[in-house]
């Protein structure tokens, strides 16, 4: 991947939406032109909260934008993420980005395989945005959560792509069970030129193992626990195959078959 | 405009003889070497900058999570990844000699053994661009080395006298809070030839995951950071301007231009900027100009004028 070296940003944004989308998961909207004009698919911001008492900001993948406004999804389920659920719009937040190494794009008229786990889906909406306007590239999503309603959420992730599956825990929408049923069925079913999979490590580790087996160009989107997000703090270190990287400026997108899995387990986050 | 302009304080300090541009630096691990912030703050404005921990050979750090929010804290067990001092000197003192060539450079001295950190000093020798050595013996985040040093008076006077016969650069040695009395170890490390001591680094803590009764840490143990600690190093910096005649440089939990004021009141000459960096990262300009506006409340118009003001 080329050298990501556009100028990065520390700004006042202000909230323009904040509404729940189910599930326990909510979309916040907010205004930064400066950071909304360069954000690549898959890279990330660091939100301030405004709480005295929590020290470090909050890494979210970007969902979408529409060159002036940036939208994350997030799951109420720490201190940080549970307390911003109350922030109106309006409300004020320093946003430091766009952070990190995005997806890799594939070769135009590509057959590519999008597979989605839970609100880790998020990341992968820019990207299937910028798929589509690509002429004869074929894009499939496979989405997964525990729900329908988890699934609903990121719903617009489906309206970008060509063809989608879907697969829930408790069998509320598409396939019930695990993910890499249906992913090895639309491997068994079709051809794939590249693979981009997001979501909880497990299920990232479970279906690039399959993807990777059928020849396939695999490219994950890891998370670890963030203290400074700009590569000073050495915090979000993983073990890779070519020793230890750093997932906010090496990352947070990495080759499936670089990353050591077994070495990376004791420092998983989810 | 709001407020009506004052005459800008002057914010230089003098340390070690020569002037520097402001009194603040930062925590050693916190900013790497300047680099990563360089984006989103300008860097020269810091009176030095200080390193992270450099070793003679590279160092993986620890496994499992490195860091864990606390109440207005942060826990963390990094333990000196760094990738060895000829890679730093590089790399590190490569960019900065590029990009901040009149930015005075401390940097952060980690070791396993008194030959390691004699070791690092030697090879730093051969590089004009260092303006101090720190000593890290301190660290609570590795076994052998660090904080063993760092605890006790006549292991912290050994290193420090090794390390004084291997340079006549200033030489500043980074306190540990996890001892009974610290200004017993500053004042041994004074009397075996330190030129300054910077405190504190982390206080030892731990946390246990309710659910799973799991340690967050591989290690277990892992140090403090962020305004939860900043009472105690006000107070430790105090004592220890009480027993010594040469400078301090304060530092834990610095958020504001009033933690600096509190800091010098107490006794330091310079501050560093640690935690802080993390949630914000243009601290260095921020508080900088909130020292700078204080400072016009008070009406000091040189900051040095602080230094020691705690009455």
């Amino acid at each position: 991947m080329s050298c990501m070296c556009e100028q990065k940003h520390d700004v006042d944004a202000p909230i323009r939406a904040h509404v729940p989308i189910g599930a326990g998961a909510y979309a916040l909207t907010l205004s930064a032109p400066a950071l909304a004009a360069r954000v690549q698919p898959g890279q990330f911001v660091e939100v301030g909260l405004n709480q005295p008492d929590l020290v470090l900001r909050r890494p979210f993948s970007v969902f979408d934008t529409d060159g002036e406004t940036l939208t994350i999804l997030y799951q109420a389920l720490g201190r940080g993420t549970t307390r911003l659920t109350a922030f109106r719009p309006g409300t004020v937040l320093r946003v430091a980005g766009p952070l990190g190494r995005g997806w890799p794009a594939s070769d135009p008229g590509a057959r590519v395989l999008l597979v989605g786990g839970g609100i880790g889906a998020a990341p992968l909406h820019m990207l299937a945005v910028r798929l589509s306007g690509v002429d004869g590239t074929q894009v499939t999503l496979i989405q997964a959560a525990r729900t329908a309603e988890a699934l609903a959420g990121c719903d617009r992730l489906a309206d970008a792509v060509d063809t989608v599956h879907y697969a829930t825990d408790d069998g509320t929408r598409g396939h019930q069970g695990l993910v890499t049923e249906p992913v090895a069925a639309a491997l068994e079913a079709g051809e794939y030129d590249v693979a981009y999979v997001c979501g909880p490590e497990p299920m990232m580790q479970a279906v690039s193992a399959l993807t990777v087996a059928a020849g396939i160009q695999t490219w994950v989107s890891m998370e670890r626990l963030m203290a400074c997000g700009v590569g000073a703090c050495l915090s979000c270190v993983l073990p890779t195959r070519s020793g230890q990287v750093r997932v906010c400026v090496d990352g947070p997108v990495f080759d499936a078959q670089e990353v050591d899995w077994d070495a990376a387990r004791s420092s998983r986050v989810h | 405009m709001p407020h009506a302009p004052h005459a800008s304080t002057d914010l230089s300090i003098e340390m070690f003889g020569r002037q520097l541009v402001s009194p603040l630096t930062v925590a050693s691990g916190t900013f790497a070497a300047g680099r990563e912030y360089a984006e989103f703050t300008d860097i020269t404005r810091l009176g030095a900058v200080t390193t992270k921990g450099v070793s003679l050979t590279p160092w993986a750090g620890n496994t499992g999570k490195r860091i864990h929010e606390t109440a207005s804290g942060l826990l963390n067990s990094i333990g000196l990844q760094n990738p060895g001092v000829e890679t730093f000197c590089e790399k590190d003192l490569g960019w900065l000699a590029d990009h901040a060539p009149d930015l005075p450079v401390i940097v952060n001295v980690s070791g396993h053994t008194i030959d390691d950190y004699v070791g690092v000093i030697e090879r730093l020798e051969r590089e004009p661009a260092v303006f101090a050595y720190e000593l890290n013996i301190s660290c609570p985040n590795v076994d052998a080395g660090g904080m063993v040093f760092g605890t006790d008076c006549t292991a912290a006077a050994g290193v420090v006298a090794a390390a004084r016969a291997a340079t006549k650069r200033p030489l500043i040695v980074k306190l540990s809070p996890n001892v009974t009395d610290v200004t017993a170890i500053a004042r041994a490390v004074a009397d075996a030839g330190a030129d300054a001591v910077s405190l504190i680094n982390t206080l030892l803590g731990t946390a246990i995951d309710p659910l799973t009764g799991r340690f967050v840490f591989d290690r277990r143990v892992a140090g403090l950071s962020g305004p939860a600690i900043k009472p105690v190093a006000l107070r430790m910096v105090w004592q220890c301007a009480q027993v010594l005649d040469i400078p301090i440089i304060g530092m834990g939990g610095v958020t504001g231009g009033c933690d600096v004021v509190e800091f010098l009141r107490a006794g330091a000459t310079m501050v560093a900027l640690g935690t802080v960096n993390f949630g914000d990262p243009g601290a260095v300009g921020r508080i900088l100009t909130e020292l700078d506006e204080l400072c016009a409340r008070i009406g000091v118009t040189h900051v040095a004028d602080l230094i020691g003001t705690a009455a």
